[in-house]
């Protein structure tokens, strides 16, 4: 037994030093080296020591090597991770974070400590750099007057505003009720109502919704030309949109609908719209024309014996109720990148030259392409791309799926526009897409690019005050009590509760900017 | 015996009260595995179904096509099998040292090993130190934090505090030694706690990904929970597919279900053979005469 027992124990050690072995050793020699790269979006990413051309040619044309810190794709572990290593005070070299969109103490703490290179500074030897900070200057005032953090964004050009939401539509649903596609704020009510009350789908029974969204945020306010989180100028003074007459007027018309089904009764508990949409619980929901393929197979699947473009499509834009298509302009960026400021001299510089090269035409088809002669082949201006197939869609292999290391492009771009010639859709998506861009990019938020002092009104106390507000809303609409009465009361606490600070910072800061 | 009409009436209501609770208790495990198996057409008329009316193995299929999945299951069956004999190995011998009374410093030690329960690290000190040992992106990393327990501690030392003295003593008349002793007599009269503490030391290791999350930086070395945690809270069932969303979308649902499933069906097996001593140890460490 004794002798058993320190056999296991001899074991036992032996595979702890076994283990010890998987440490980092290789690591550790060339760390000093390696730019480190710390990004949720790396995926497996995996470089060094695997046959990576693409990795190949960035060392070759660069002279870098890259060792990825982090293969987190959710973003709130990737945010957890890297507080504690900035905390630790292990700065990656490069690293993805919510920048300026964290909130105004952390980003400013990073500006203050040195943590994030002021990119602005040294941008001029870096021209592609330079180019795509320029495109995003207003982010300037944010960040203590320079840029300290790369936008990554969202599609090509130079829009700094972009859109692309959609509405889906059943379009079988309409055709069997006779109805025309909704063109204004009182088609889409009449047409919602229509979908939950007239038994759209023919089973008897009156188990559909007009328009199923998640969460009281989800309802179309636009369509009354309204948005919680915006202000408007009315007499030369910015007020808050929140709690506008148009806001008391669209929650009335939201009290109405979820009296008749004309939205989902459920909105409360955040459905899952997509399964609603395509089992026929829900005729109509939000999402982005760029999925449009991915909405057509889901249906395809669902329905096999039916073409689902003669059960969906994309509903028009509709005019709100005062007279005009109000777009929802967001930024074209999404997550920023930033060089650590505590890194070497030699590394900075490595860092910066990485970003720009990927930035640059050559690396972007470097990214999306791979390397010519074996992952494409280029005559005449045309691409010809040679990597494999993929099993299931018989369609040749995304970058990233033949070469981890095309992942890097996440940190500069999420180019949101491109698409293999072999995607299906393709012309149809970019068409949805660009329409998306275009409405919503006229209607930019102007009050964007204003720093709130911290002290007179936080992030927590704006969260606190749309909490209250839309609590308070979501009881008078399920509750069936009277909005005319009950917005007057809710807009008085709203004030009360520092709605009044908040506006009086928002027209300091407005007025301070020429807005 | 002669049971009364009351009593006949109470069992029988017994019995259906409990048939109602185990009914509820395992209609979530129903659930997932007849959705695993569903297949897409009639997953999305969202109906409670009791049994579907064709079967799919497709999504067992790509998760065990999945490299992630395959080396995740790899990774943590190699992290309970080295982690729990050392948990227990540590633990055991760390607690049967502080049972003696003549241990020098006896109460200094039971203070420094209470006071972390209470007042733990942190979670930058923490990093720091893994750091420091140079144990980041190894698996070291996440066997070694958990190497010794506070509570398993505590509930060892209370179990080997009820085994008889006298046992022990006459161990000693005949000339054994501590280690003897241990091995040979507390070791054998101590299956229930082993058997807990290896149970808890298993299933905590099998669901652990917060430190993986933290310290191993390359997903070949992920362990399988958060590989799971992956697919199921991040919806990331693109990377299956290797960057092919649309040739997986129409198992997302089976897909996640099929992975509770992967991930609960190894523990479930191992819980019917160890329950009878697991419920002797829990209740034994409990009392303390």
């Amino acid at each position: 037994m004794v002798k058993r027992v320190m056999a296991a124990a001899a074991a036992a050690m032996m595979t702890v030093t076994c283990l010890a072995g998987c440490g980092g050793g290789k690591q550790a020699k060339d760390a000093d080296e390696k730019i480190k790269i710390f990004s949720g979006y790396l995926g497996n990413m995996t470089v060094g020591d695997d046959n990576s051309p693409i990795y190949k040619t960035l060392h070759e044309k660069l002279g870098i090597e890259i060792e990825p810190m982090s293969s987190n794709t959710n973003s709130n572990d990737a945010a957890t991770k890297l507080n504690v290593l900035l905390a630790s005070g292990e700065v990656p070299d490069i690293f993805v974070s919510s920048g300026v969109d964290i909130n105004n103490r952390q980003y400013t703490q990073w500006i203050k400590e040195g943590i994030v290179l002021p990119l602005s500074d040294y941008s001029k030897d870096y021209p592609n750099i330079d180019n795509k900070l320029k495109q995003f200057d207003d982010l300037k005032a944010l960040e203590e007057g320079k840029h300290y953090f790369l936008p990554i964004y969202s599609y090509e050009g130079n829009n700094e505003t972009v859109g692309s939401s959609c509405t889906w539509i059943r379009k079988d649903w309409l055709k069997k009720l006779n109805l025309e596609m909704p063109k204004t704020t009182e088609d889409f009510i009449k047409v919602a109502t229509a979908f939950a009350q007239n038994d759209p789908d023919g089973n008897g029974q009156n188990d559909t919704t007009g328009y199923s969204f998640s969460k009281v945020y989800g309802f179309p306010y636009d369509l009354f030309d309204t948005r919680y989180n915006r202000f408007k100028k009315v007499d030369g003074k910015w007020e808050p949109e929140i709690v506008s007459d148009n806001m008391k007027e669209a929650l009335k018309a939201f009290q109405k609908m979820y009296n008749s089904g004309a939205v989902d009764r459920e909105f409360v508990i955040g459905p899952s719209c997509e399964d609603k949409f395509i089992s026929g619980k829900a005729g109509m929901i939000g999402g982005k024309g760029m999925w449009y393929d991915d909405m057509y197979e889901k249906f395809k699947a669902a329905y096999p014996d039916k073409n689902p473009e003669d059960m969906f499509c994309i509903m028009d834009d509709i005019t709100n109720t005062s007279g005009y298509v109000r777009g929802n302009g967001q930024d074209n960026y999404y997550l920023m990148t930033a060089v650590s400021g505590v890194s070497s001299e030699a590394k900075q510089k490595k860092s910066m030259k990485l970003l720009d090269y990927l930035l640059s035409d050559e690396g972007l088809k470097l990214m999306r392409y791979g390397v010519e002669g074996v992952d494409y082949e280029e005559k005449d201006g045309k691409i010809t791309r040679t990597v494999p197939n993929d099993e299931k869609t018989g369609r040749q292999k995304k970058m990233a799926a033949v070469d981890s290391v095309a992942a890097l492009k996440s940190l500069v771009t999420w180019d949101s526009l491109f698409m293999y010639d072999d995607e299906p859709f393709k012309e149809r998506r970019l068409e949805y897409s660009k329409h998306a861009i275009e409405r919503d990019s006229k209607f930019p938020n102007p009050l964007r690019y204003l720093k709130l002092d911290e002290e007179k009104i936080s992030n927590v106390k704006k969260k606190e005050l749309e909490t209250y507000f839309f609590e308070t809303a979501t009881n008078m609409i399920i509750n069936n009590e009277d909005i005319d009465s009950g917005f007057e009361k809710m807009k008085q606490e709203w004030y009360k509760r520092g709605g009044t600070a908040y506006v009086e910072e928002i027209n300091a800061k407005a007025k301070e900017a020429g807005l | 015996m002669k049971r009364s009409l009351g009593e006949k009436a109470f069992n029988v209501f017994n019995i259906i009260f409990l048939a109602i609770c185990a009914l509820i208790m395992i209609y979530p495990f129903y659930f997932v595995v007849i959705r695993s198996v569903m297949p897409y057409q009639e997953l999305v008329q969202s109906k409670l179904t009791l049994w579907p009316k064709s079967f799919t193995f497709e999504s067992y299929k790509a998760i065990l096509g999945y490299k992630y999945i395959t080396s995740g299951f790899l990774v943590t069956v190699m992290l309970v099998v080295c982690g729990v004999p050392l948990t227990l190995a540590g633990n055991l011998m760390f607690a049967y040292g502080l049972t003696k009374r003549d241990l020098p410093g006896r109460a200094f030690i039971n203070a420094f090993i209470t006071i972390p329960m209470f007042v733990g690290g942190g979670l930058i000190p923490g990093y720091l130190l893994i750091k420091n040992l140079g144990l980041i992106n190894s698996w070291l990393s996440i066997i070694l934090p958990a190497f010794m327990s506070t509570y398993y501690l505590v509930v060892s030392r209370s179990f080997f505090e009820s085994i008889p003295t006298e046992l022990e003593e006459s161990a000693m008349l005949d000339g054994a030694s501590y280690l003897t002793i241990f091995i040979r007599i507390v070791i054998p009269l101590s299956l229930p706690i082993i058997t807990t503490i290896a149970l808890f030391s298993a299933v905590n290791r099998w669901n652990g990904w917060y430190n993986a999350m933290l310290y191993l930086n390359d997903k070949n070395k992920w362990p399988l929970a958060l590989v799971l945690r992956d697919i199921l809270i991040n919806n990331n069932t693109s990377d299956m597919a290797a960057d092919n969303r649309d040739s997986m979308f129409m198992m997302e649902e089976n897909l996640k279900m099929a992975t509770v499933v992967v991930s609960i069906v190894p523990i479930l097996i191992i819980y019917p053979f160890i329950q009878k001593y697991f419920t002797k140890g829990m209740m034994l460490g409990a009392v303390k005469s």
